[in-house]
């Protein structure tokens, strides 16, 4: 039985108790009393008669009127005159008076009404005895009332303790549905404070419900630090803070095969002329300071574009990739007027200043190959002078469609449904399926290509046209699990995620198809999560209800904001292909992700790698604590 | 508590009538914790004469106890005795005091004839205007006597203390009775009756009567 309804149950009986006794006792004691007055009464009643028929002539009609005065003037049941024999000698009786007190009643309290006597005497000589009874009809009629006033009392009071017992109640049960509400929500992996109640028991309750949480959440911040510092050492360049080059490279090769990445881009790289002459002359302490502004510099350019990466690859050697753009003139001019600034200001010294080669690559190219055209260019650029850019010839120029141009097919794609889902299999470490991993495909045109998500997410993003998209991929992998597919996962992008109206309209498709709901999957990259977490949490309180799971993809370079992720429910993360790539041969990256997989476990996230390329870093991977894996290395079975 | 008053009533009107199993230790405790050990010859005269009583005839037994009163007790006013008039005494405080009004005289007889077996129906208390010889002539005075019914329609026999003699109603010239009763049909309320307010001077003295033993 509930709490709720065992209390009601107490202060119901408690309240019936005290009626049941205060009832019975006030019966009691008014019939009692009633009962006493009764017979006063008679008593002196008879008395009076007596006493007055003493004094009179005893001639039989004197004394009939005095009898028949007394029993007409009074409410009397009985007035009888008995002479010494035990004779009636008058008798005046009246049937009980009616009135409206119940019969069942009077049973259940029946009021005596004890006879008056008294003696008449005529001189010496006893002439009888007087006997009177009243009426007891007004002493029932006094109990009766006295009983409905303590019903009603009763039914007043009995109703304000219930009203009063239920405001306790509900005063008590707040505090409790909010601590089990947050023992929930720790089950669930969320961390949230609840408001401390002023009842001192529930107090105490809440405050160690709190302060556990906050213990908990301190140690998972405490471990994100320290991991925080071992991704940095292992992939990033002690003295500039940009990428270092074994993780530079894994970059690179990502954005040059990975499913989503975007369809071309420019890899810029630039080389400090003398660094080794510039330390020699002028210090170590002014050649780190050089190459800390151009790091500095190098960061500005990525925080600006999205999906850029920045990196030192050694000694003198930066480089720089920038997804998606064709025309790097814009930033190899800021890099050259950074380094002519640099000149001026002394930093560099000689004639020799710094060379840039640019080149542009598209999806799917060779690493190597990408790289020797863009070192054969940045050779071109040493021969010209002392400051110069080149241009690789890569082959890969292509006529850039314009946004019209991309509006208009893009619509025509989603209007003739000219979308589908292809499938890459995720799976867990012993081979099981976890889920198929759908990334969309547009076709261009009606038996035209089938291009890639890399290839028109971006226009679809610069047009705001994600959203449709978005749903109709949703809309797809329901169809999918329909068809009987065990668990798809669908990629949002993070504008998509931004509107209201596309989380209500996505709300709205799943729970017209809850049954499904549990086999969905939905992720977010880790850029559109973090960039606007308000709306990725609001995204991801409207979906856990209907049973949908949640995740990041690309997680990885934003670890250090794994803290926020504690109280929005998520269910797994994708971890960035960077970060996995010849991950049997990097100790630190392997000390790195043990870490994070130890943290997202902690608060129930399970942790998948994606790219996973070769047979050896998939087997390295269950040691590490990943749950899961993709890529090719992972069998299509 | 209802049911006990209903019992109560009756039983005690049975003993009273019955006149047995007077508890005379209880009645002499009650003497003596009031009035001091110097009452107590009187009090085992008492209950000697009843003793010696019991087993006479109805005529015998008023006479002993009209005398025993008439010479033991001597006649005082209550406002003397009490200090406040009107003072109805039960047996043993006319007994503790040696002295006693009227009717505290009749009371006593009243009670020591029913502990010797009298009826109550025979007896009755009675209020009597009494006319006596004074200085200045016959002067009238509130009385009360105790009267003796063999039969009910019988000229009674009267137990007064201005006249020590038990004598016929009809010669008792002197007297004109105005009402009479007895304890027959009374109601005694509940056994314990605190509130005494309620009650009639009669009922007042049964109830304190029956507190110092008489039942």
């Amino acid at each position: 039985m509930s709490l709720f309804r065992q209390l009601w149950l107490a202060v119901i009986a408690s309240t019936l108790i005290a009626f049941a006794g205060s009832f019975l006792a006030s019966m009691l004691t008014a019939r009692h009393y009633l009962e006493h007055q009764l017979a006063i009464k008679n008593s002196d009643n008879a008395s009076s008669l007596a006493l007055s028929m003493s004094q009179l002539e005893k001639d039989p009609i004197t004394v009939e009127l005095q009898v028949a005065a007394m029993f007409d003037s009074g409410q009397y049941a009985a007035v009888r005159l008995i002479d010494p024999e035990g004779k009636t000698m008058i008798e005046k009786t009246s049937p009980p008076m009616a009135g409206d007190v119940p019969a069942w009643f009077i049973r259940l309290f029946p009021v005596a009404s004890q006879p008056g006597l008294a003696q008449v005497s005529a001189g010496w000589n006893q002439f009888g005895t007087i006997e009177l009874i009243s009426h007891s009809q007004f002493a029932y009629q006094e109990l009766w009332d006295g009983c409905l006033k303590l019903i009603a009392w009763f039914l007043i009071g009995g109703c304000f303790m219930g009203l009063l017992g239920m405001q306790l109640l509900r005063n008590i049960r707040r505090p409790l549905d909010a601590v089990v509400g947050q023992a929930q929500a720790i089950s669930e992996r969320r961390f949230i404070r609840i408001a401390e109640p002023a009842a001192p028991e529930l107090k105490s309750l809440a405050s160690a419900m709190n302060a556990m949480v906050e213990r908990l959440q301190a140690m998972f911040a405490e471990e994100a630090a320290r991991l925080e510092q071992v991704r940095r050492e292992a992939t990033l360049d002690n003295l500039t803070g940009l990428a270092n080059r074994a993780f530079f490279l894994n970059q690179l090769e990502a954005a040059l095969s990975d499913d989503d990445a975007a369809s071309n881009g420019t890899l810029l790289m630039l080389r400090v002329a003398d660094l080794a002459g510039i330390n020699k002359r002028a210090g170590r302490e002014t050649a780190d300071e050089l190459l800390r502004r151009i790091g500095g510099k190098f960061t500005e350019l990525t925080a600006s574009k999205p999906g850029a990466a920045a990196a030192r690859l050694n000694g003198a050697d930066f480089a720089l990739l920038l997804p998606g753009v064709q025309d790097p003139t814009t930033t190899a001019e800021q890099l050259l007027s950074l380094l002519r600034d640099l000149s001026s200001a002394g930093l560099i010294d000689g004639e020799r200043i710094g060379h840039l080669a640019s080149g542009l690559y598209r999806h799917g190219q060779g690493i190597g190959n990408l790289l020797s055209q863009i070192d054969a260019a940045l050779a071109s650029a040493e021969n010209q002078s002392g400051l110069a850019w080149c241009r690789a010839e890569t082959g890969c120029e292509q006529h850039a469609a314009s946004n019209a141009d991309w509006k208009k097919l893009l619509e025509g794609a989603i209007e003739t449904q000219r979308l589908r889902l292809i499938d890459f299999p995720v799976a867990g470490n012993r081979g099981q399926l976890l889920h198929l991993e759908c990334p969309l495909r547009l076709q261009a045109s009606e038996n035209g290509e089938w291009l890639a998500a890399g290839s028109f997410m971006p226009m679809a993003s610069r047009l705001s046209m994600t959203t449709e998209l978005d749903l109709a991929a949703a809309r797809l992998a329901l169809d999918r699990i329909a068809a009987g597919a065990a668990a798809v996962a669908v990629n949002l992008s993070g504008e998509s995620i931004l509107s209201a109206a596309f989380r209500s309209s996505l709300q709205a498709l799943i729970s017209g198809r809850r049954e499904l709901a549990p086999r969905l999957w939905l992720e977010v990259s880790e850029i559109g999560a973090f960039q606007h977490f308000a709306e990725f949490h609001a995204f991801c309180d409207a979906m856990r209800p209907l049973g949908c799971r949640l995740g990041i993809e690309h997680f990885g370079r934003q670890f250090s904001e794994i803290g926020r992720l504690h109280h929005i429910g998520l269910d797994y993360l994708k971890v960035d292909g960077s970060f996995i790539r010849a991950i049997n041969t990097q100790p630190g990256n392997q000390a790195f992700l043990k870490g994070l997989c130890s943290i997202a476990h902690n608060i129930g996230l399970k942790v998948i790698a994606e790219g996973v390329q070769t047979a050896e870093e998939l087997a390295t991977l269950p040691d590490l604590g990943f749950d899961g894996a993709t890529g090719p290395a992972v069998p299509r079975n | 508590m209802l049911l006990l008053a209903a019992l109560l009533g009756p039983a005690s009107l049975f003993c009273l009538t019955a006149g047995a199993g007077l508890d005379f230790d209880r009645l002499q405790q009650a003497l003596t914790s009031r009035f001091g050990p110097s009452s107590e010859p009187l009090f085992n005269d008492w209950r000697k004469m009843l003793a010696e009583g019991s087993t006479r005839s109805e005529a015998e037994k008023l006479r002993r106890v009209n005398d025993f009163f008439n010479r033991r007790i001597a006649f005082d006013d209550d406002f003397s005795i009490w200090g406040h008039s009107d003072y109805w005494a039960t047996p043993i405080e006319t007994i503790g005091n040696g002295r006693a009004d009227c009717e505290d005289f009749s009371i006593a007889k009243y009670y020591s004839l029913i502990n010797l077996g009298i009826p109550v129906a025979k007896l009755r208390l009675v209020y009597v205007k009494a006319l006596q010889n004074g200085p200045n002539g016959p002067i009238q005075q509130a009385h009360m006597v105790l009267a003796y019914y063999a039969s009910p329609s019988t000229d009674p026999l009267v137990l007064d203390n201005l006249i020590p003699d038990i004598r016929p109603a009809s010669r008792r010239t002197d007297l004109s009775p105005i009402f009479s009763f007895n304890s027959a049909g009374l109601w005694q309320g509940t056994g314990n009756q605190s509130s005494k307010s309620n009650l009639s001077r009669w009922q007042d003295l049964l109830a304190r009567a029956r507190a110092e033993g008489f039942q």
